[in-house]
């Protein structure tokens, strides 16, 4: 199978008031054409700024410090900005999370998908339209009415259908969804995961989901891969992770998740929180946190190891001394 | 969210425009009071026969000593009739400190000496038309273009924050009259509104009292903004838990305005009353300048541009423009001081 | 405001028709007769309907000190001050705007920061005290044209020469009246674009592949609604300094007529002009009223 994508030993490093917050410390993942890896964690592991590294979309005073990014055999870290450019949109899209910021208001629904399209000075306007119109329909938006509206006249979910739009139109090889449905109704929430089930269906993409809510991996994604505190500690086949978790908070997410039947039972919940990025714990990040910890968990980060075919782990407690 | 005073205090030293500004304003200030002294010459003192005198030479070393002098002016006419100033370098006159000269008083306190002064007329800034040094009409004019700044931002003051305070207090029909008061007064020019204004009343006044009127004039017009800001202040600061409290515990509608929303405003007044200095001092000038303002012979300013407005006069006498420095440097010096006082009680900038 | 200022030039004691009266060359009984035309022999507020309704007839009254009606004098006053102010706002508009964005793009950079030290030096200086030194200047230079609108041998000139005489008069009013401007337009510009940066979408334009110039280009249209709000205020501004400023150059406009009237005691020449700066302002309050409903779709006109 083929990679698309290897993201290999990257550090991303914020740079505030002459401390370094180290949002992403030695990420290294892949992804393989067309699948969809569903990337886990609490709010502030990394998940996002290690994409948007990907993507190259940093900002002063956040730093790629060290590592390299693989897309179709380039390291995108060492090309140039312009070359980024040509690959952000195009080859690569990015839904982001909320949709209403995301699009300008001052510009028609068409006219920003126009914009998008890739090399759009070369195509001609009436065929531009066309794209536009069928990118539309791709996403269940009725492009009569839609296609020269506002945003502001559009409701959640439309716009995220437009986005969605946007990061289909030219046909990309990979898609980068950051938490797409976490500001939306959950009636709509489940639209949309509909929506990206049915598209992946037809087109060919791989793509990156970023959540916090495993329950939606359950059902859109292949491979999970669980992040924690800027490192990855578990990565499998979806089906490994919901029904054989080996790393302690995978086990932990998993049971936080409420089940029907245990109907008001007290929620469980993982005790303590996510560690201060500006002083992780020695040894594994969560060692405080860790019902199973044994010594060496204190001193020593465990490497992240395949230890079963296909099934990462980065945990002392399975031999990974 | 209001700072403690002495941090206040401390930024503001620590903030190098604005500790440069508040050290032009002292010394114009202290110029403006100790005037009398600091100027050589009174400021209605002619001599006729050095009109428009250029600013005198001044050379420093006397051979090799550092002992400041200059020479006498003589003249002669060219052949427009104009009068060409040239040094008489027959003899040289020592600039003399603390030289006793005319006499004056200084509140309760009189004297006779100057900062300094020749035994020969001594042009600093250069001379009118009459002969009066400009250099100390203008350290007698910053007293009235000085002034007025204070004592305008002090009736602005009580204007502003109780009719504001009140509005916004009190809310309803009285609330929406105010302002719609302070929009007119804020949507009219204020050089249109000044003018007019002004012209209700006639031309023949003394200047004490038409310095008077321009101060209530000026106030008029400046109350408004500051008004506005404040009632909206008032208005988010009365559904406050504080004001609930005060309120249960019997306090008059009065005295919870006096106590509690008034000194919540202080950052934003203190800001903008040093902010709005400038227009009185500027309104003063152009209303003087036009000779609407301060009349002869006594000085402000803008009354001392009043003989620059004739083009001729500038382009052969351009140092009656000195006076408009010191009002761009007063100007500027509060503009600045407004900005970083403005930056300190921000929150965010800290 | 008219009432106000009609009021106010009542109370100005000393009624125009005592001098002429003073003065033999007129005929008393003319004197009556203006005075029953007019009014003027009514309470100030009967003076004030009358008044009100002639102007609706666009009868403006006689300017005592022109002798002749105060309309004409208006309109040619008007159209001056619309050529001074016209070029003041293009001149501003098109140097500030653009200057604000290059600060911005550039921000704390050495540009920026000389910039702002200039635009704060020029927002303090008196306008007044501006022209005054640009007059100097200018006599220094010696061929510009100092003060006035026109060349004693205006009339002398073909159509393009006159053209030319106005436009070198006008340099100095206009850059005098422009570079307070610039410096206020650049500043906010710089603020509102910076402000705009900072929005999301700015991010996601990022993401789309957009190059740099693509993303300043949609970020600065809209970093220009807020400016249009201001458009209103600064029309105020614009009339108020204006005036002054036309009042030092001798430039003859609505502002500098104003200082005449109030001098002369001329009363409907006053309020006339009064009306005429009211006008002025409401049209430019207008004016950017409907610009900003035309470039912000999400305000709607009713």
């Amino acid at each position: 199978m083929e990679n698309i994508l290897e993201i290999k030993n990257l550090h991303t490093y914020f740079y505030i008031d002459s401390k370094i917050i180290k949002a992403v410390e030695g990420l290294n993942l892949s992804v393989r054409k067309d699948e969809i890896l569903g990337l886990v964690g609490e709010s502030g592991c990394g998940k996002t700024v290690s994409m948007h590294s990907v993507l190259r979309l940093l900002k002063e005073p956040a730093k790629i410090v060290k590592g390299e990014i693989i897309f179709n055999g380039i390291d995108l870290l060492k090309i140039e900005e312009k070359d980024m450019q040509k690959i952000r949109g195009k080859e690569i899209s990015i839904i982001f999370q909320e949709p209403a910021s995301s699009l300008d208001p001052l510009f028609t629904v068409g006219y920003q998908l126009e914009e998008a399209i890739a090399n759009s000075n070369k195509i001609k306007k009436s065929d531009r339209r066309k794209i536009v119109f069928e990118s539309l329909k791709k996403v269940k938006l009725d492009p009569k009415l839609k296609i020269n509206s506002y945003p502001f006249r559009l409701s959640g979910g439309e716009i995220q259908r437009v986005v969605i739009a946007m990061a289909l139109i030219n046909n990309p090889k990979l898609i980068i969804a950051d938490e797409p449905t976490t500001s939306l109704d959950v009636t709509v929430q489940a639209q949309i995961i509909k929506l990206l089930k049915g598209l992946k269906e037809g087109l060919r993409f791989s793509m990156i989901l970023i959540t916090h809510n495993l329950s939606l991996c359950y059902q859109l994604v292949d491979r999970i891969a669980i992040m924690y505190a800027g490192r990855l500690v578990e990565l499998a086949s979806s089906e490994i992770i919901f029904k054989e978790p080996l790393h302690p908070y995978t086990k932990a997410l998993l049971a936080c998740i409420p089940d029907l039947k245990s109907y008001r039972e007290p929620l469980y919940n993982i005790v303590g929180s996510v560690p201060d990025p500006k002083s992780k714990p020695s040894g594994c990040f969560f060692n405080p946190r860790c019902p199973f910890k044994l010594d060496i968990c204190k001193f020593k980060y465990p490497d992240f190891i395949e230890i079963k075919e296909g099934h990462f782990l980065s945990c002392h407690l399975y031999g990974n001394t | 969210m209001i700072l403690k005073c002495d941090t206040k205090i401390k930024r503001l030293i620590k903030n190098r425009p604005a500790f440069f500004s508040l050290l032009i304003i002292s010394i114009l200030y202290i110029l403006s009071i100790f005037a009398p002294f600091v100027s050589p010459y009174d400021f209605d003192e002619e001599d006729r026969s050095l009109s428009y005198a250029p600013p005198t030479k001044i050379y420093l070393f006397d051979g090799f000593k550092i002992k400041p002098y200059f020479y006498k002016l003589n003249y002669r006419f060219d052949e427009f009739n104009r009068k060409i100033y040239y040094e008489d370098k027959s003899k040289k006159y020592f600039i003399k400190f603390f030289k006793r000269a005319n006499p004056y008083r200084i509140l309760f306190f009189k004297s006779d000496i100057h900062l300094f002064g020749a035994d020969e007329k001594i042009y600093l800034l250069g001379a009118d038309y009459r002969g009066r040094d400009i250099f100390s009409r203008i350290i007698y004019g910053s007293r009235v273009s000085l002034s007025i700044g204070l004592i305008g931002i002090f009736f602005t003051f009580f204007i502003g924050v109780f009719i504001g305070a009140i509005s916004g207090y009190f809310g309803g029909f009285l609330d929406n009259l105010i302002m719609r008061l302070c929009e007119i007064i804020m949507v009219i020019p204020s050089f249109y509104l000044l003018l007019s204004l002004r012209s209700i009343f006639s031309y023949s006044l003394t200047s004490i009292q038409i310095y008077f009127i321009i101060v209530i004039i000026m106030s008029l017009i400046n109350w408004a903004p500051i008004a506005r800001v404040i009632r909206g202040m008032a208005l988010s600061l009365k559904e406050k838990e504080f004001v609930l409290a005060s309120k249960a515990l019997g306090s008059s509608d009065i005295k919870i305005i006096l106590n509690h929303i008034i000194p919540h405003t202080y950052p934003y007044l203190i800001t903008s009353l040093t902010l709005s200095i400038p227009s009185y001092i500027l309104g003063e000038s152009a209303l003087s300048m036009l000779g609407l303002g301060i009349q002869e012979p006594y000085v402000s300013w803008g009354n001392l541009l009043s003989e620059a407005m004739s083009i001729m006069q500038i382009k052969f006498h351009p140092w009656i423009l000195f006076p408009g420095f010191f009002i761009f440097l007063a100007v500027f010096a509060f503009n600045v001081l407004g900005q970083s006082l403005r930056d300190i009680f921000d929150p965010k900038t800290y | 405001m008219t009432f106000i200022g009609f009021v106010a030039i009542n109370l100005a004691p000393g009624n125009y028709f005592d001098t002429l009266k003073q003065n033999p060359q007129i005929n008393p009984d003319t004197i009556e007769l203006y005075k029953a035309k007019y009014h003027l022999d009514k309470n100030v507020f009967a003076q004030y309907y009358y008044w009100l309704i002639n102007v609706l007839k666009l009868d403006f009254g006689y300017s005592f000190s022109y002798k002749i009606p105060v309309f004409s004098i208006l309109k040619t006053r008007l159209f001056n001050t619309l050529i001074l102010s016209l070029s003041v706002f293009f001149l501003s508009w098109f140097l500030g705007i653009p200057l604000g964005v290059f600060c911005a793009i550039k921000k704390n950079k050495f540009f920026d920061k000389i910039f702002s030290f200039f635009s704060f030096l020029a927002i303090s200086f008196p306008t007044f005290f501006l022209a005054l030194i640009f007059l100097y200047f200018g006599s220094l230079i010696g061929f510009l044209p100092l003060g006035g609108m026109r060349s004693f041998n205006y009339y002398e000139l073909n159509k393009f020469d006159r053209f030319l005489d106005i436009l070198k008069h006008l340099i100095i009013p206009t850059l005098v009246l422009s570079i307070p401007n610039i410096a206020i337009l650049s500043r906010f510009m710089r603020a509102s674009f910076l402000d705009e940066l900072n929005n999301k979408y700015v991010l996601f334009l990022k993401a789309k592949g957009l190059s740099n110039k693509k993303i300043y280009l949609h970020v600065l249209r809209n970093s220009l609604n807020p400016l249009i709000s201001i458009f209103g205020m600064s029309i105020s501004g614009l009339l108020s300094g204006a005036a002054l400023t036309e009042i030092i150059c001798n430039w003859p406009g609505v502002g500098s007529l104003l200082l005449e009237a109030i001098l002369a005691q001329d009363l409907f020449l006053f309020v006339g002009d009064l009306l005429i700066g009211g006008f002025l302002l409401i049209l430019g309050y207008l004016i950017s009223d409907i610009l900003l409903s035309i470039f912000d779709p999400r305000i709607q006109y009713q």
